[in-house]
């Protein structure tokens, strides 16, 4: 009872709007009380899992993106993709995903995506004329595979609260996020091709162009690279490989010519606050998590499932479902702080694989940031367009069924999370 | 008018030092991170203290900064159903709204402090450092924060507009 109690204060606060954080604050305060633990111990619960140096990756890769951003570095990755695609049928909406998956191999944030990246790929296609309601909408979409391609910020949270190791789940998000931009990549020639969206036709590069602009960009495109081979090979562990990710971001910032103490203090002062915001629900998530745990939620949760059916996929249905539901409603980091104590053990216990799993569960809280009430993805994208909030909400929906067609993907082929990871880290 | 001014120089030189401590933290945890991977790479083998330094070093931004949110009023927030009120009861909710940010910071500065007090008595594993360096940032950050809500607070009471911002780039 503790923890309905705990989640509905936390709620109820939250829709009023009491900042997500003191709400979280309050309904942990009253869930330890209710569970007779004593009060002073709040801040050594707030401080058990962000003590993990696994989480130490969070504001590396942070910093990454932010420098990489501010170093125009984002800008000669989707330059380089537009003279390779920018010509094929729906040309520059290709360019703005493939761009936002290596852009997404580099930042491991929806949202910095969008921000980053998000500015130029709307401002190129409206140039191009394309509408700019569907530019903004497409940058949503391809935003979706921030948090899945690794590296992921989500992901370390993930990783860290249900006891799994970084790097196989990083290497559980390799082929979900391919599989998601083929998706939206069929998804932008279909609307091309049905004519329902109205595309420009561009004009193909010469090879001199696309070799410049290959050179350019070569540096910058290797970035995913460097960070994701220095991890498989067992070089370095997350964390480190957050940080070479840093240096590598800070030598092409000097080798660009683009490193100065404004970029620099811009990029370090975005990265703290981002941090600290993500820090701090971490924090409290942990004493919710402590309540749930200790009130004994799963097993009840495990109780009242298995009541009803035991085959797994029902039960991953059922808990997707829920995650849509939760992801409408709240912001997606504290409602995955809450979403793995409460679902993490059933999953284990019904036999699906916490790889899996955590693909789907973030990708399924992922799916609020494209829609209104919460739509932080939405919200982001306007302000950086400039644009009606209904209009994109309207474009949107255009990637819908892309959007269903990949969640039923990663729901129903686990083999799609778990075979990369079972082949990389075969000898552990 | 005069404390009015002085209020305002507070969350001037606060945001500036918690700004300053912010990035000089970072930029030690980069550092002292990339000494250790050279370090691994020359010597075959680990600096044992540069994990304990770094956790200790992510606390204050980690928590300290936290009140950088609190004094730009960045803070995460659903605000669908405040836009939908009338100019009076938005004011009223958002006086209502401070008191319990103030009420759960209040609480958690109050506790991180009694922790702070506590863990004085033990040591961290690697540095011998007392272990209340990992609470001491939460305990000032909050206590920071109570007194940033408080200065809104007054400002609210006394008719001063105290608008929020949206949230920063999180998911």
């Amino acid at each position: 009872m503790a923890t309905v109690w705990m989640i509905s204060v936390f709620l109820g606060l939250a829709a009023v709007g009491v900042p997500v954080c003191a709400a979280m604050g309050v309904g942990a305060f009253l869930g330890l009380a209710l569970i007779d633990a004593p009060l002073d111990t709040f801040p050594r619960y707030m401080l058990h899992d962000v003590r993990s140096v696994s989480l130490l990756a969070i504001p590396f890769f942070i910093l990454a993106g932010n420098l990489m951003n501010r170093f125009g570095l984002s800008r000669r990755i989707f330059e380089f993709i537009e003279t390779l695609v920018g010509a094929f049928t729906a040309g520059l909406a290709q360019v703005t995903v493939l761009s936002s998956v290596i852009f997404a191999g580099i930042s491991g944030s929806a949202l910095a995506d969008i921000a980053g990246l998000g500015t130029m790929q709307i401002e190129a296609m409206r140039r191009a004329g394309y509408r700019a309601e569907f530019a903004a909408s497409l940058t949503i979409a391809s935003s979706l595979l921030a948090p899945i391609i690794p590296p992921s910020i989500m992901f370390i949270i993930y990783a860290v609260m249900m006891n799994v190791s970084v790097g196989q789940l990083f290497a559980a998000g390799v082929l979900p996020g391919l599989v998601m931009a083929l998706i939206l990549l069929i998804n932008n020639y279909v609307l091309a091709k049905t004519g329902w969206e109205k595309v420009p036709v561009a004009e193909r590069a010469t090879w001199a162009q696309i070799r410049g602009a290959f050179l350019r960009a070569l540096p910058a495109l290797l970035t995913p690279v460097v960070i994701l081979r220095s991890m498989i090979t067992g070089l370095v562990t997350p964390t480190e490989a957050s940080v070479v990710a840093v240096l590598y971001s800070l030598l092409l910032g000097l080798f660009y010519g683009q490193i100065n103490w404004t970029s620099l203090r811009e990029a370090f002062t975005s990265t703290a606050r981002t941090t600290t915001l993500i820090m701090f629900l971490t924090g409290l998530g942990s004493v919710m998590s402590f309540v749930i745990t200790s009130d004994q939620v799963a097993e009840h949760l495990a109780a009242q499932l298995g009541g009803l059916t035991s085959h797994k996929w029902v039960i991953l249905s059922l808990l997707t479902g829920a995650l849509i539901l939760l992801g409408c409603f709240m912001e997606t980091v504290p409602a995955m702080l809450i979403a793995i104590p409460l679902f993490g053990p059933l999953v284990v216990k019904f036999g699906i694989d916490p790889l899996h799993f955590g693909v789907v569960l973030t990708y399924a809280l992922l799916l609020g940031i494209v829609h209104p009430p919460v739509g932080l993805g939405l919200f982001t994208v306007c302000a950086v367009s400039r644009l009606r909030l209904e209009d994109v909400a309207i474009a949107t929906m255009k990637f819908y069924p892309a959007f269903m067609l990949v969640l039923l993907v990663y729901m129903f082929v686990p083999q799609l999370s778990t075979w990369l990871p079972s082949v990389m880290f075969a000898k552990n | 008018m005069k404390a009015h001014g002085a209020a305002q120089a507070y969350l001037r030189y606060s945001r500036t030092v918690v700004r300053g401590i912010a990035v000089l933290v970072l930029a030690a945890m980069v550092a002292i991170n990339t000494a250790e991977i050279v370090y691994r790479f020359s010597f075959n083998r680990g600096l044992n203290w540069v994990q304990e330094l770094s956790i200790i070093l992510a606390m204050p931004l980690y928590f300290l900064a936290y009140a950088l949110i609190a004094k730009d009023r960045e803070y995460i927030r659903i605000d669908l159903f405040v836009r939908n009120l009338p100019p009076r009861g938005r004011h009223m909710l958002a006086l209502s709204i401070r008191l319990v940010v103030l009420v759960f910071h209040g609480m958690l500065a109050w506790y991180a402090i009694k922790t702070v007090r506590f863990t004085a008595m033990f040591e961290t594993a690697v540095l011998s450092l007392p272990e209340y360096v990992f609470f001491a940032p939460l305990a000032l950050g909050c206590v920071d924060i109570v007194i940033t809500e408080l200065i809104y607070l007054a400002w609210q009471l006394g008719g001063i507009a105290v608008e929020d911002e949206r949230a920063a780039v999180l998911t």
